[in-house]
C-alpha cells in the first residue's frame, strides 16, 4: 500500500515540476513592449508610429479648429440632424463651444498620444545598443514631432501640462499645467536639437521630417513669439535648400505631386485597403443622398458632409484672375428634393459663377478632391508647410524687421504663380504690406488650417471675428443670438471636461 | 478452490479471511435474514446489504429479494447510489425495506470537490433538484432557476432565443472583472457560457454562496459558484425515458412602443411645420413657399399606417424540445446517456435557435477498489440572426420604434421598398426588409469531457485523478446584402459586405486529489488535499470582404475585395493547490477549514500566487438534549463562515504593456509602425473578497416547514479596474487593483408542506435583500461614468450604490414668459422649452446640474412556488418579482426627439406650441436650437421597474401502466411560460439591460428582443 502512495505522489510531483514556465505566458499574436525598443529597425518603426498619430491632427478637429473657427469657412446647416456630434461641430464655428466639445477634446487627447510615443522613444533610445549616428536622425524626428504637437497645443489651449518622460505607472500620469513660456522653451530646445540632427531635404522627398521642416516650424514658433529676428535667418536658410514653387497652383495638391519640391512637410495618406487612406473631401462636399457628380462614385454624405464650407466673405476675398479660387472651391448646383435633401444636378466652377433661377448653389472646398475608386477612401495628403508658406512667412519677417523692400520679392513670387494678371505688390508701407501679406496668406493657404492661427498670431482675431459674426448672423437666422461673442478668452479652447475631472491639479482656461 | 496459480501471499490472505469469517460466525448467535428491498416504484435490485463494521454482505436480486446470515442484533446497512443509506437492527428474520431516493430527501448535498451530508454542511449552499422544474419549457437551465434560489438574481435581459440570462449571486459585481458565477459541471470548471447544456441532462444544481462553500475555487470564486451535476445511472437495470414538448410563442401586447400611428404622426409633423413657419420663417425648401410639406398637409388621409413593431413579429412562433435518455446501472458499471434536440423559432421574423446535444456518462467499477469514469458531451448550437442585429441603438427593433408610420413596409404590389422616410426624416432602411434579408449565422460546436480514475488505497483513503477537456469552435457567417445594408442616414442600397469569423479554443484540466475520512469515537474527520492545473488557449480569425456581384451568394468566395483579414490567439494558465478539513464532533459540532492556493498567468510577475482560505463552524442545536424532545422544532442548525475568495477575470496579458500596429506611409508606400497601446502593470493581481456569512436552518413540525436564513457581508478589495488617467499621459487608463465595494444582505427561504393528504400542497418562498456601496475608486476616488450628457447613463461613485443613473432632473416646461424670465435657464432655453432643475443654485442650468436620478438595484427580489397534487393530477405555478429597482427608458432619447426626424411617443402631441396653447406642461416645443437639452439623460426617463410576474403555470397528469410490458408511465402537461407580467414599467421588459454583462451600466433600455409568452404541451414517457 505504501508503495502505491509513493508512486502516486511521484506522479503528482512530476506533473507539478514544470510550474515555473507554466504560468509565464506572453501574448503570441501581438507585440509587447518588453520585447521591443532594442534595434534600429524597431526604433524606426516606433517613429513611424509617431508620424501615424499626426493624422489625428488633420482629422475633423483639424479643420474645425483651424478653419471653421476662423472667417474662412462655415457649415451647411442641416435641420433634421440635431445630434450633439453635429451641434458641437457648429459650436466651434459659432464660438459657443464648451469643455464637453468632443472635437476640441479629441485634438487635445490625440496630440498627447503622439507626445507619449515620442517620450517612450527618447527615454529608451539611450540604452539601445546601436550607433549614435543612426540614433541621431531618429532623435531629431522624434523631437521635431514633439515640438509640433506642443506648438499646436500651446496655441490652442495655452500653457498645457508638459509630459517629457515616458509614463510607466499611474503616479506618472498626473501633472499640473506649465506656463506658456515653459512650453515654448521646450519647443525651441527640441527644434534646435532637431535642426542639428536632421538631414537636409533630398528630392524626391520621403515624407519624413528634415532640416527644412524643422527650420520652418521653429521660424513660425519664433514669429508667434514676435521674435522675427530669430525667425528670419531660419527661413532664409530654407530658401537655399532646393525647394521651389510648382508652376500651377492646382497641381500642388495633386496626389501625383505628393512631397514635391514645394512641399516642406505634409501628412501622408494612401488610398487602398491598407487603412492608410484619407477622406477629407467627404467632410467638405455638401450633404446629399448621392454625390456621384462630385466624386465620381455613388455615395451618401448626409452623415459626413457639409462642413468647412467657404463663407461668402471668403469667396469675395479672391481677386479677379486669381487661379486659386477655381483650384480651391467648386460649386454644387441643384435643388431640394421632395425628401427635403439637396439633390446635386451639376458641378460648376466657382470662377465667375452665376446662380440660375430656381436652383441652389453650394460652394465646397475641392483642394482635396481627386480621382479615387472607393467612397471615403482618397489618396490626398494634407499639407502642413509648403514653400509658398515659407515665402510669405519670410516676407512677414522682413517687413517686421524693417526690410519691406526685400519682402516684396517673396510675396510677389507667390502672387505671380497664382495669376499672371494679379497686380504686383509694390507698397513700402509696413502696415499696407502687412495687410497684403495677411490677405495673401489667407488665400494661398486657405483650407489648410492656418487661418485661425494667423489671426491670433497677428492679433486680428477678436476684431475680425466679431465683425464676421455680425455678418454671419444677418445671413443665417439659425445662428444663435449669443454666437460669435469673441473675447480674449475665446482665443483659447477649453481644457477637456474629463481631464479637469480626472486631474485635480489642472485649472480651466478663463471663460469656460 | 482453484487458486494454485496465485501467489502464496494471496493464499495466506484468503485463509486469514476465511478464518475470520469462521471466528465471527461462531462467536455470535447467527440469524438468517431475508426480505425485499424496494422503492416507491417497486422492487429494487442491486442494493448492497452490509453488516455494519464488516465487509460481509450481499446484494438484492432483480426482484429486490435478498438473504443474508447475520449475527443477531447486528446493524444492517442498505446502500444504493441515488438512494438514502438506511440501516436496520437485525432482530427479525424478515426485513422488508423501502429506500427513498436521496435526490428527493436532499440528504446529500453536492459541494466543491465532493458531497456532504446536508446536516453537516456549514456553508451557504442551496441545492435544487432538476425534477422540481422539469416541466418548465425553456432552453436554458438558468431560466428554470429564475425565482427559485434565495440570494440569486436571475434576469432575462433580452428575449433572444438561447441567450440573455444574467445570473448574479449575492449582488456580486466587479468593475471590470465580470459578475457571472463560476459554473462547474461535474467537477469541471467551465470557461465562458454554458447555454450549450441541455437542461434535460441535469440532475441537480448546487449554488455555493458564501466563502466557505466557494473558497476551494479560490481566485475564480468571488461571484459565487454553481455546481451542475448531470444524470448518472442508478437503481438496477435499464430505464428509458423520452420527453418532448412543443409550444407556441407570442409577444404580449403589454409594453409595446406607444409611438404614433400614421394619422397621429402626420398631425404631429403638421404642427411641427406650422410652428416652424410661425417661429422660424421657415419655407419649404422643395417649393420655396411657407407651406406644410405634402406628406403631412392632410393627416386625415391616413389611417393606422405601418405598425413597424408589429410587422417584425412572428405570431405563434413554434418551440419544440425532444430528449431521449437511457440510464443503466449494475454492480460493475453505470451509464447515463441523453440525446436532445431543441428548436426555438424567434418571435422576431427570421430568427431562431437550435441545439443538438448528447451526453454519455459512464462509470466502471472493475473491482472494489478502482472506479473509472468516461464522460463526454458534444453539442452543436445554431444561432440564426439572434446575436447582433436585433437589440440596442440603431438596430432593427430600435429602427421599428422611430420609422415613419406613413412609409409602407410592403408595397401594394407585394414588393419591398428599399428605404422608408417621409419629409424631413433621415433616410432609413426598410427595417422589415433588413430583418428578412440580413444574414448572421453562428454555428457553435463544443465538446466537454473527462476521464477519471479513483482508487481506494485503504479504508477511508482515496485517490482520484482526472483529466478534463473542453473544446469549442464557433463560426460566424455574416452577409449584409446591398438592399439591407446601411442604417439610419445611410439607406440602402449599399455595397454588400460579408464576413466569416472563427473562434476555436481548447482547455484542459488535470486534477489529483486525496481524500481521507476517519471516524474515531464521536470525532469524524474528512480531509482533502489536491493539486490541479488548467490551461486555456483560444484562436480567432476574421475575414471581411466586399464587392459581391449580386446578393445571391452570401459566401466570401463571391466577393471580390478583401476589406480585412486577421487572426490572433490568447491563452491563460492556472496552477493550484487545494486542501480542506471537515470535522464533526458528535454530529452536532461542526468545523470546516479550506484553502486554495492559485497561481495565475494573468497576474503580474510580482504577484503570481494568491491564497484563499476560509473557515466555518456549525452547531446542530436540535441534537442537543434540551431540543431533542421539542415537538415543534425538528431541526435547528446555526452556522457561521468567514473567508477570502478572488476574481481573476481580468483578461489575459493585462499586466504587460501591449503594442499595436500604427502604420504610416513613407516614400509612397506602407511604412510599418508599432506603438505602445496600453500601459502594463507588473503588480497587477486578483481582487479579493472577504465574506462573512451567518446562517440559520430551522425545521418545524417534523420538517413540514423548513426555513433557511442567511446574512452576509462581503467586502471586495483590490478591485481590478482600469483607472482612468488624464489623457495627457498618452493613455486613457491603466489596470490597477484599486477599488473597494461593500455588499451585504439577507436571504430567507421557506419551504412548507401545507397539505400532505390526498390533496398535497407545498409552497416554497424565497426573498432576498441585496445592498452594496462603493468604498474606493482609484487613488482619487474619481467616479466612473456619467461624464457626458448623452449616452453615458450610469455613474459609479464613492458612497453610492454601484451604477446609479446620472443626469438632469426634469422639471417640466417654461410655460410662459414670466416663468422663463424668473427661473434659471440653460444656454438653449426659450419659452416653451424643457426646464431642468438648477441643482447647484447658480442660476444657470448646465452640466454641473446633474445628479443621481435612479437606481437599477432592487430593494428586494422574491420567488414563490406552489405545487398541488391530487391523485394523478398536479398543478404548479411560479411567481417571481422584484421591488424597488428602476429602469431607464433610454429609448426616449429617440422617441421623444423633437426635431421631426423620428416617429415619437403619442404624448408628444401634447407639446407646447404657444402661451395660449401650452400643451400638458410636460412636452416642450420643437423650436430649432432648443431641443437638445430634452434629449440629454434626465429623470423623465427613469421608471419604477417593480414587477410581479407569473413566470410559469403547469398542469400535469400522470398515467401509470403497471401491467404494460413496454410503457411504465406517461406524464402529460400543459404549461404557460411568462403567463402574466404586472408592472408599471411602460416598456416590454422591466428586467431589460442592454449592458447586462457590465454591472456598472445596468438598467438601460435601448430596446431589446421581446420575451415571449409561451404555451406548451409536453409529454414524458418512461419505458
Amino acid at each position: 500500500m505504501k508503495k502505491n502512495i509513493i508512486w502516486i505522489l511521484l506522479f503528482v510531483l512530476s506533473l507539478s515540476s514544470c510550474s515555473k514556465d507554466f504560468l509565464q505566458l506572453t501574448p503570441d499574436s501581438e507585440p509587447n513592449a518588453d520585447d521591443f525598443y532594442e534595434t534600429e529597425e524597431q526604433f524606426e518603426q516606433a517613429v513611424n508610429g509617431v508620424y501615424q498619430s499626426l493624422r489625428a491632427s488633420v482629422n475633423e478637429s483639424g479643420y474645425l479648429m483651424g478653419e471653421m473657427r476662423s472667417d474662412n469657412t462655415h457649415y451647411d446647416y442641416y435641420a433634421p440632424d440635431r445630434g450633439i456630434h453635429i451641434i458641437r461641430r457648429e459650436n466651434i464655428d459659432d464660438f459657443l463651444d464648451d469643455a464637453q466639445n468632443q472635437w476640441t477634446n479629441d485634438y487635445f487627447n490625440n496630440s498627447y498620444t503622439g507626445i507619449a510615443r515620442v517620450n517612450t522613444i527618447l527615454d529608451r533610445i539611450e540604452m539601445a545598443g546601436f550607433d549614435q549616428a543612426a540614433k541621431d536622425p531618429i532623435i531629431g524626428e522624434a523631437k521635431f514631432l514633439r515640438a509640433f504637437y506642443y506648438f499646436n497645443l500651446v496655441r490652442y489651449f495655452g500653457g498645457v501640462p508638459l509630459y517629457l518622460k515616458e509614463v510607466l505607472k499611474e503616479g506618472d500620469a498626473f501633472l499640473p499645467r506649465s506656463t506658456v513660456d515653459e512650453v515654448y522653451n521646450v519647443i525651441i530646445a527640441d527644434l534646435s536639437d532637431a535642426i542639428e540632427k536632421l538631414p537636409s531635404p533630398s528630392f524626391p522627398q520621403s515624407g519624413r521630417a528634415n532640416k527644412g521642416a524643422a527650420s520652418t516650424l521653429l521660424a513660425e514658433v519664433y514669429m508667434t513669439r514676435k521674435n522675427f529676428t530669430e525667425a528670419e535667418p531660419l527661413l532664409q536658410a530654407v530658401t537655399t535648400m532646393g525647394y521651389n514653387l510648382l508652376p500651377n497652383y492646382a497641381d500642388v495638391f495633386l496626389p501625383s505631386n505628393k512631397n514635391s519640391r514645394e512641399s516642406i512637410f505634409e501628412i501622408q495618406f494612401m488610398m487602398g485597403d491598407q487603412g492608410q487612406q484619407s477622406m477629407f473631401t467627404y467632410w467638405f462636399i455638401p450633404k446629399s443622398t448621392n454625390v456621384e457628380l462630385i466624386t465620381g462614385i455613388t455615395s451618401n454624405t448626409l452623415n459626413s458632409g457639409g462642413w468647412n464650407v467657404p463663407t461668402s466673405d471668403m469667396m469675395n476675398t479672391y481677386e479677379a484672375g486669381d487661379s486659386r479660387k477655381d483650384a480651391s472651391v467648386g460649386i454644387a448646383e441643384g435643388i431640394i428634393g421632395s425628401d427635403g435633401n439637396f439633390q446635386i444636378q451639376a458641378v460648376k466652377s466657382s470662377e465667375g459663377y452665376q446662380l440660375p433661377a430656381g436652383k441652389i448653389a453650394k460652394p465646397f472646398v475641392k483642394k482635396y478632391l481627386h480621382t479615387h475608386s472607393r467612397e471615403q477612401n482618397t489618396d490626398d495628403n494634407w499639407p502642413i508647410y509648403r514653400y509658398s508658406d515659407v515665402l510669405l512667412l519670410l516676407a512677414e519677417c522682413l517687413n517686421e524687421n524693417g526690410k519691406p523692400g526685400e519682402a516684396l520679392d517673396y510675396i510677389n513670387q507667390v502672387r505671380k504663380r497664382a495669376g499672371a494678371t494679379l497686380p504686383v505688390i509694390t507698397t513700402s508701407s509696413k502696415g499696407e504690406l502687412a495687410d497684403a501679406i495677411a490677405h495673401e496668406r489667407r488665400v494661398e493657404l486657405a483650407y489648410e488650417n492656418h487661418r485661425w492661427h494667423d489671426l491670433v498670431r497677428t492679433g486680428k482675431a477678436i476684431e475680425v471675428m466679431n465683425a464676421h459674426g455680425e455678418e454671419m448672423k444677418q445671413q443665417y437666422n439659425v445662428i444663435s443670438r449669443n454666437a460669435y461673442h469673441v473675447t480674449e478668452s475665446r482665443l483659447l479652447f477649453p481644457i477637456p471636461y474629463l481631464e479637469m475631472q480626472l486631474n485635480n491639479q489642472l485649472t480651466q482656461n478663463p471663460g469656460y | 478452490m482453484q487458486i494454485s496459480s496465485k501467489p502464496k501471499l494471496w493464499k495466506g490472505l484468503l485463509l486469514l479471511l476465511m478464518l475470520s469469517f469462521y471466528l465471527q460466525s461462531t462467536a455470535q448467535q447467527g440469524l438468517v435474514v431475508r426480505g425485499t428491498v424496494s422503492d416507491k416504484a417497486g422492487p429494487l435490485g442491486g442494493v448492497s446489504i452490509l453488516i455494519s463494521g464488516t465487509k460481509q454482505g450481499t446484494k438484492s436480486d432483480l426482484n429486490g429479494k435478498y438473504q443474508l446470515e447475520v449475527p443477531k442484533g447486528a446493524n444492517l446497512q442498505f446502500k444504493l447510489i441515488g438512494y438514502r443509506d438506511t440501516s436496520v437492527i437485525a432482530n427479525n428474520e424478515i426485513i422488508n425495506i423501502q429506500l427513498s431516493e436521496s435526490a428527493q430527501v436532499l440528504d446529500e448535498v453536492v459541494i466543491s470537490y465532493g458531497t456532504q451530508e446536508r446536516k453537516e454542511v456549514t456553508g451557504a449552499i442551496s441545492q435544487i433538484e432538476a425534477t422540481e422544474m422539469k416541466d418548465v419549457p425553456v432552453g436554458q437551465f438558468s431560466q428554470k432557476l429564475q425565482g427559485r434560489v434565495p440570494g440569486v438574481q436571475i434576469s432575462q435581459t433580452t428575449g433572444r432565443p438561447g441567450q440573455g440570462m444574467a445570473v448574479r449571486i449575492r449582488g456580486s459585481a466587479s468593475m471590470n472583472a465580470g459578475n457571472t458565477p463560476l459554473y462547474v459541471v461535474d467537477g469541471q470548471p467551465i470557461t465562458g457560457d454554458i447555454s450549450n447544456i441541455n437542461p434535460d441532462e441535469i440532475e441537480s444544481f448546487s449554488v455555493l454562496k458564501d466563502a466557505s462553500a466557494t473558497s476551494l475555487y479560490g481566485s475564480r470564486a468571488a461571484n459565487g459558484v454553481i455546481l451542475v451535476t448531470t444524470k448518472k445511472g442508478k437503481g438496477e437495470g435499464i430505464t428509458v425515458n423520452f420527453s418532448a414538448y412543443g409550444g407556441l410563442q407570442y409577444v404580449p401586447e403589454r409594453g409595446r412602443p406607444d409611438v404614433m400611428n400614421a394619422r397621429e404622426f402626420a398631425q404631429w409633423q403638421k404642427n411641427y411645420y406650422e410652428d416652424k413657419i410661425k417661429y422660424e420663417n421657415w419655407v419649404n425648401p422643395a417649393t420655396g413657399v411657407a407651406e406644410i410639406p405634402a406628406d403631412y398637409a392632410n393627416p386625415e388621409q391616413y389611417g393606422e399606417g405601418t405598425d413597424w413593431y408589429d410587422i417584425l413579429l412572428r405570431q405563434a412562433a413554434p418551440i419544440q424540445n425532444y430528449s431521449l435518455s437511457v440510464l443503466g446501472n449494475s454492480e460493475k458499471f453505470s451509464t447515463a446517456v441523453t440525446a436532445g434536440y431543441f428548436n426555438q423559432q424567434g418571435v422576431l421574423l427570421n430568427t431562431g435557435y437550435q441545439r443538438f446535444s448528447f451526453r454519455a456518462n459512464n462509470e466502471f467499477r472493475p473491482n472494489d477498489k478502482l472506479t473509472l469514469g468516461f464522460n463526454i458531451a458534444p453539442t452543436l448550437q445554431l444561432d440564426h440572426n439572434t446575436l447582433t442585429n436585433t437589440d440596442g441603438q440603431r438596430q432593427v427593433i430600435d429602427g421599428a420604434f422611430i420609422t415613419s408610420p406613413i412609409s409602407p413596409a410592403i408595397n401594394s404590389d407585394g414588393s419591398l421598398p428599399l428605404t422608408t422616410n417621409t419629409f424631413g426624416m433621415f433616410p432609413n432602411p426598410n427595417w422589415y426588409r433588413v430583418l428578412k434579408e440580413k444574414l448572421d449565422n453562428y454555428k457553435r460546436t463544443r465538446v466537454l469531457g473527462n476521464v477519471y480514475g479513483e482508487y481506494k488505497i485503504w479504508d477511508g483513503l482515496k485517490f482520484k485523478t482526472r483529466a478534463d477537456f473542453d473544446i469549442g469552435a464557433q463560426t460566424q457567417q455574416l452577409y449584409v446584402s446591398s438592399t439591407s445594408g446601411g442604417g439610419l442616414f445611410v439607406a440602402p442600397p449599399q455595397r454588400a459586405t460579408g464576413q466569416y469569423n472563427t473562434e476555436t479554443y481548447y482547455s484542459w484540466l488535470n486534477e489529483n486529489v486525496f481524500t481521507y475520512n476517519k471516524v474515531v469515537g464521536e470525532h469524524s474527520f474528512d480531509l482533502l488535499a489536491g493539486y490541479t492545473t488548467q490551461k486555456y488557449r483560444q484562436e480567432n480569425s476574421a475575414i471581411n470582404k466586399t464587392d459581391f456581384p449580386n446578393d445571391q451568394i452570401p459566401w466570401l468566395s463571391a466577393g471580390a475585395t478583401v476589406l480585412g483579414a486577421a487572426s490572433n490567439t490568447t491563452a491563460w494558465s492556472l496552477e493550484s493547490l487545494i486542501g480542506r478539513l471537515n470535522y464533526s464532533f458528535k454530529g452536532r459540532y461542526l468545523l470546516s477549514a479550506a484553502m486554495r492556493r492559485d497561481g495565475s498567468s494573468r497576474f503580474g510577475n510580482d504577484r503570481k500566487w494568491g491564497s484563499f482560505p476560509s473557515v466555518s463552524v456549525g452547531w446542530v442545536a436540535s441534537e442537543e438534549n434540551f431540543l431533542k424532545e421539542n415537538e415543534k422544532i425538528s431541526f435547528l442548525k446555526l452556522r457561521a463562515s468567514y473567508g477570502l475568495v478572488g476574481n481573476n477575470n481580468i483578461g489575459d496579458y493585462r499586466s504587460i504593456a501591449m503594442m499595436g500596429p500604427t502604420n504610416y506611409v513613407l516614400n509612397g508606400s506602407l511604412a510599418q509602425g508599432l506603438s505602445i497601446t496600453s500601459l502594463g502593470n507588473p503588480a497587477l493581481s486578483w481582487e479579493t473578497t472577504k465574506q462573512l456569512d451567518i446562517g440559520l436552518e430551522l425545521g418545524l413540525l417534523d420538517d413540514r416547514i423548513s426555513i433557511v436564513y442567511d446574512y452576509y457581508h462581503k467586502k471586495t478589495d483590490g478591485m481590478l479596474y482600469p483607472v482612468e488617467l488624464p489623457r495627457a499621459s498618452g493613455f486613457s487608463s491603466v489596470w490597477t487593483n484599486i477599488g473597494a465595494f461593500k455588499f451585504w444582505g439577507h436571504e430567507i427561504g421557506i419551504s412548507s408542506k401545507n397539505l400532505t393528504g390526498a390533496l398535497s400542497w407545498s409552497t416554497d418562498f424565497n426573498i432576498t435583500f441585496n445592498r452594496n456601496e462603493v468604498l474606493q475608486l482609484g487613488t482619487n476616488n474619481t467616479p466612473i461614468g456619467g461624464y457626458t450628457e448623452q449616452g453615458d447613463f450610469n455613474r459609479t461613485a464613492v458612497g453610492q450604490p454601484i451604477g446609479q443613473f446620472f443626469g438632469y432632473v426634469y422639471d417640466g416646461v417654461y410655460m410662459n414668459q414670466e416663468e422663463f424670465d424668473t427661473q434659471p435657464k440653460h444656454k438653449s432655453s426659450q419659452v416653451g422649452t424643457v426646464r431642468m432643475k438648477d441643482l447647484n443654485g447658480d442660476g444657470v442650468i448646465d452640466i454641473n446640474d446633474r445628479t443621481f436620478i435612479g437606481d437599477p438595484n432592487p430593494d428586494f427580489i422574491f420567488g414563490l412556488t406552489n405545487n398541488f397534487r391530487y391523485k394523478n393530477w398536479d398543478l404548479s405555478f411560479l411567481i417571481a418579482g422584484s421591488v424597488g429597482a428602476q429602469t431607464m427608458a433610454a429609448t426616449y432619447e429617440n422617441i421623444e426627439n423633437l426635431d421631426g426626424v423620428f416617429n415619437v411617443r403619442k404624448d408628444m402631441l401634447n407639446g407646447w406650441r404657444s402661451p395660449e396653447n401650452p400643451g400638458n406642461g410636460e412636452v416642450p416645443r420643437t423650436l430649432a436650437g432648443t431641443t437638445e437639452l430634452f434629449r440629454f439623460t434626465n429623470s423623465r426617463w427613469v421608471y419604477d421597474a417593480t414587477y410581479v410576474s407569473l413566470r410559469n403555470v403547469t398542469l400535469g397528469r400522470n398515467f401509470e401502466f403497471n401491467d404494460n410490458k413496454y410503457i411504465k408511465n406517461i406524464r402529460a402537461y400543459l404549461s404557460i411560460q411568462e403567463a402574466l407580467m404586472l408592472t408599471k414599467y411602460p416598456g416590454m421588459n422591466p428586467e431589460v439591460s442592454v449592458n447586462a454583462e457590465n454591472p456598472l451600466r445596468l438598467g438601460i433600455d435601448q430596446t431589446s428582443y421581446p420575451v415571449p409568452r409561451t404555451f406548451t404541451f409536453g409529454i414524458n414517457v418512461g419505458f
